[in-house]
């Protein structure tokens, strides 16, 4: 181990072990310390895995955060409940956070749709409202596209809501059998384990029954008719411009997969009568 | 319990432990074996791996999933069911699906099964000189293999199913319920193809905590050292080359297998032609995780009661998950010996 950073690291590792007084808030402060600058020198230190230094301080920071909360709670004597609230921020929507990325929305929507605090991807009441009243104004013939592409917008945050709510249940679900299982024997490594294991339990236990199904599906659903509605609106703005649309692409990868189809049967015809001449 | 400060420290040794590991550490991808190239179609690859000693066995022919890579059979060789095999002298013939292109999303499961694997069971059978070969189907490979040894019954001689989901509609079983309700037909016509990325997700949404946040946070735990580091790498590194699924083929599985539980009631089509898994003949193995939550036992086990004609049916149950099953040293020993006894 020759990297200065890491040295001057693990020395500071073992100056904190030969001073077992040093206070708690002290030490968190220097480890944050250590962290921030890991992160910000990852290349250097580790050239081949910088991106995953990186990854490692971050979440060795967040793990840090979590026990020294929920220690300070002990300490106080509170519950459980600021870690489990911490832990539910963390996973809120944490299954549908990647399917949303995925709908390629327009930039101008982007900030409509995400800027919302924490991990809350549902519209406000401000701009749920601005949509609804943009849609009364939308009548022309022309227009039909966009009104289209708010009304799969809408309906998509519908379903948002429906999903975050099912997650709720197993969130609170979780929260009840953890209740249940946690005692203050446990260390918080354990009762960290404890806390996933309930609530994976939980979410699979939801998927059981039909809710769970039908919200999860709903928010993907309303988001390809959200997509397509989209792509529709491209579409028309591609043909005004003399651009080619993504339907045309459409049709240009079907003839390509008919052209495909046709050598693919000459290839096997050709292996056929090669065959027949082998065995004569 | 252990003071706040005693786990602090323990917390800052482990990521010292780690960030060592990883400022030494050299690039890591897969340690897999090269394998000759026998049949190429479109992005379809058959590769050969020749046994260690000559030998009389019968090929086989392994089909793995459409999703993600087959190199998990050989992650590197300290895990590695193809060189176990390799080394009881079985010769070995792998499909590598590769990755299907935008301009393939109508490949459906007709091409795969009538003519992409049965190319390659015709390439196996010429490249080995053989009349016949025994077939091993992984996970989604399962139920193709299934399919297909029921279609062309005189080219397989034993079956292996390993993994292989087959009812759909048994209890627990997260995947097949995300699914069902989902409208696969118009997602594809906004998708095209379905994309690793967006598999990947999937998989890991099936256990949120454990396969996101939680694993996450254990991070510094898998880089202790260099030789745990490099196998955590490559599976990671497996884990998130998910080929993307062609949006034909994601359609048809999803309606006719997971929606319909097509193997079940008879109702799956292949290529126009029914699947009646009943008409199966061959001997089967039938393997699967005791622990696997992406295809629960239960599921696995639905087999059974299908192939009521075949010359015998037998079930393994190995102690692990989906992919442990087949790759952690305390099982594989367990799975290579059942397999070699069965296809003797």
């Amino acid at each position: 181990m020759t990297n200065p950073l890491l040295e001057q690291f693990q020395s500071w590792i073992k100056q904190l072990e030969t001073d077992p007084d040093a206070s708690f808030s002290t030490q968190l402060a220097q480890w944050q310390q250590w962290i921030s600058k890991f992160y910000s020198e990852a290349d250097s230190l580790a050239p081949q895995h910088g991106h995953l230094v990186q990854q490692l301080t971050c979440y060795s920071g967040e793990l840090v955060e979590l026990l020294a909360n929920l220690t300070r709670n002990q300490a106080r004597g509170a519950p459980v409940e600021e870690l489990v609230e911490r832990l539910r921020s963390e996973l809120h929507q944490f299954n549908v956070k990647h399917t949303l990325e995925q709908a390629t929305l327009p930039h101008q929507f982007l900030d409509l749709l995400f800027t919302q605090k924490q991990a809350n991807f549902a519209l406000s009441h401000e701009q749920l409202e601005q949509l609804k009243q943009s849609l009364n104004l939308l009548t022309h013939p022309r227009v039909a596209q966009l009104k289209e592409f708010i009304e799969a917008m809408l309906d998509w945050n519908r379903a948002s809501t429906n999903l975050s709510d099912e997650l709720d249940r197993v969130s609170n679900n979780a929260i009840e059998e953890y209740r249940q299982r946690a005692t203050d024997s446990l260390a918080q490594d354990e009762l960290l384990n404890l806390w996933v294991e309930c609530y994976d339990q939980s979410y699979a236990d939801a998927f059981n029954s039909s809710e769970l199904q039908t919200a999860q599906a709903g928010l993907v659903n309303t988001l390809a008719r959200l997509k397509l509605s989209w792509q529709a609106l491209v579409d028309q703005f591609a043909e005004q411009l003399g651009l080619p649309s993504r339907s045309q692409v459409d049709k240009l990868i079907e003839e390509f997969d008919q052209q495909r189809r046709r050598i693919r049967k000459l290839e096997l015809e050709l292996q056929a009568l090669k065959a027949a001449q082998d065995s004569v | 319990m252990k003071s706040f400060t005693a786990q602090l420290s323990d917390r800052q040794k482990l990521l010292s432990k780690a960030l060592e590991t990883l400022s030494t550490l050299e690039p890591v991808l897969p340690d897999s074996l090269e394998g000759e190239t026998i049949l190429s179609i479109d992005s379809m690859h058959l590769r050969y791996y020749a046994p260690q000693k000559p030998t009389s066995k019968a090929p086989l022919l392994i089909c793995y999933a459409l999703v993600n890579r087959p190199y998990i059979l050989d992650l590197e060789p300290s895990r590695s069911l193809i060189r176990d095999l390799l080394a009881t002298g079985q010769p070995i013939y792998l499909i590598d699906w590769g990755y299907p292109a935008s301009t393939d999303r109508h490949i459906g499961l007709d091409d795969y099964i009538t003519d992409y694997l049965h190319s390659a069971v015709e390439a196996v059978k010429a490249h080995s000189k053989q009349t016949q070969c025994d077939l091993l189907g992984v996970c989604q490979g399962g139920v193709f293999s299934l399919c297909y040894a029921q279609l062309e019954p005189q080219n397989i001689r034993r079956l292996i199913t390993l993994v292989t989901p087959v009812d759909t509609e048994v209890k627990n079983f997260t995947l097949s319920q995300m699914i069902r309700q989902v409208d696969i037909a118009t997602l594809v016509r906004a998708q095209g193809n379905i994309s690793g990325e967006m598999l990947n997700q999937l998989y890991a949404s099936l256990k949120p905590l454990a396969l996101g946040l939680h694993k996450q946070l254990n991070l510094a735990q898998n880089l202790r050292n260099p030789d745990q580091a490099r196998t955590f790498l490559r599976m990671e590194h497996w884990l998130n080359d998910s080929p993307d699924l062609t949006g034909r083929g994601a359609v048809e599985f999803a309606q006719q297998f997971f929606q319909q539980n097509g193997l079940m009631n008879g109702s799956l089509e292949i290529g126009g032609q029914k699947i009646d898994l009943s008409e199966l003949k061959q001997p089967i193995l039938n393997a699967f995780g005791s622990s696997d939550h992406l295809v629960p036992p239960a599921s696995s086990k639905g087999l059974k009661s299908l192939v009521t004609t075949c010359e015998s049916y037998n079930e393994l149950e190995l102690k692990g998950g989906h992919i442990g099953a087949f790759i952690s040293s305390r099982t594989r020993g367990e799975l290579v010996k059942a397999i070699t006894d069965f296809l003797k």
